[in-house]
């Protein structure tokens, strides 16, 4: 099983994975529907992918808290308790 | 028609390498990529990059080490580094220096118009930054009193300070001021000195004038090193040590008046660090530790 420290860089890493692709994909969209033309669905598409990026940040500073609460009393890379 | 920047990104996870890819392709670059560290230093001595979005957390050969390699070897590469572990690395990210910082999850805008900024600037070759050196023999002092047109001071610095808070002062006022694009380091403890010096390899060493009584045996120990520093310029309190430090003036190492008291009026700290840019400046000019093409920050 993955030590403490390596499953909170998982976490990190999920929360990187959707942000870059949530960017990536509006990004995207953005451009092959420019402003003027661009379809009501695909307008509301990139308000929930621009939310989604927005979502991932916060998760992720949330996930940094808690990593620095048990960091406090849990030694990352043994598991064990700190005294 | 002007050839493909080109971009090295690093990340261990492959999700993100293929989109950033794909997107940074899209845009007309030429892209490379490594999820590790080993692969990462390949493409760096193999291909000639632009820029490298380099993550810290890697397998094999971990992002400080790359970066310490990218900015000793390779300073005409833009490095913009993207990692998750902000607590732990930005300070010594900072000592070690990149062109931009990212804290992931990263935002795909902001980062694209780092990229687009970062490569837009003029990019400084690394024949121009060999070609002053190309021409002095080592250890042959240079004449000029200024430094070459578009050039300017880099050095590797060692600021060796008791207290924090001027070591602090000293290492932001050069980086942020642009007075020297250097590496920096800071020793706070005497007995650091030297096993700093083994790491860092500094050009310069900012000495705080305390541990001036020490000076004796560590500047015989500093001779004998591989690399000694070419300079040494001392700071510090006046009232403290004078007679000693004007003795070692006497020996040709400069000395710095810096108040004990930062806001004393008698010696504003300001004008004191400005001497001491002025006195790391006239080093670079000395020991021909400069680079040629635009000051970073």
């Amino acid at each position: 099983m993955a030590n403490i420290r390596e499953m909170f860089h998982k976490v990190g890493n999920w929360h990187n994975k959707i942000s870059v692709s949530a960017g990536v994909t509006k990004i995207e969209l953005k451009e092959r529907f420019k402003e003027k033309a661009m379809p009501a669905e695909i307008k509301k598409l990139i308000e929930v992918l621009t939310d989604l990026e927005k979502n991932a940040v916060g998760a992720s500073r949330s996930l940094n808290e808690l990593k620095a609460l048990v960091y406090d009393i849990i030694e990352p890379d043994s598991g064990k308790p700190k005294r | 028609m002007q050839p493909a920047k080109r971009i090295l990104i690093v990340d261990d996870e492959k999700f993100v390498t293929d989109t950033l890819e794909g997107f940074f392709k899209s845009r007309g670059y030429e892209i490379f990529k490594a999820e590790d560290g080993q692969t990462c230093l390949d493409i760096i001595k193999k291909d000639n990059l632009d820029l490298v979005l380099l993550d810290i957390k890697l397998p094999k050969v971990d992002g400080i080490e790359i970066l310490t390699l990218l900015r000793r070897d390779y300073p005409q590469v833009r490095v913009i580094v993207m990692t998750a572990y902000d607590i732990e690395y930005k300070a010594l990210i900072d000592r070690i220096g990149c062109d931009a910082f990212f804290i992931k999850p990263l935002l795909i805008d902001e980062l694209t118009d780092k990229v687009v900024e970062l490569l837009s600037q003029e990019k400084v070759s690394s024949a121009s930054i060999a070609k002053p050196q190309e021409h002095i023999p080592s250890g042959r002092k240079t004449e000029s009193t200024s430094l070459p047109e578009n050039a300017f001071p880099k050095a590797r610095i060692l600021i060796v300070s008791p207290r924090d808070l001027i070591s602090v002062l000293l290492r932001d006022c050069f980086t942020e001021r642009g007075i020297c694009n250097g590496l920096y380091e800071v020793s706070k403890s005497g007995l650091d000195q030297l096993d700093y010096i083994r790491k860092f390899h500094p050009d310069i060493i900012l000495l705080d004038v305390v541990f001036v009584g020490v000076l004796g045996e560590f500047g015989t120990t500093l001779l004998k090193m591989p690399n000694p520093p070419k300079e040494i310029i001392l700071f510090g309190d006046p009232a403290v040590t004078w007679g000693e430090a004007e003795s070692l003036a006497k020996r040709g190492i400069k000395f710095i008046e810096m108040p004990a008291n930062l806001h004393d009026e008698a010696y504003p700290v300001k004008e004191a660090i400005r001497r001491l840019s002025d006195a790391v400046r006239e080093a670079c000019i000395k020991h021909n530790l400069y680079e040629e093409g635009k000051l970073n920050g």
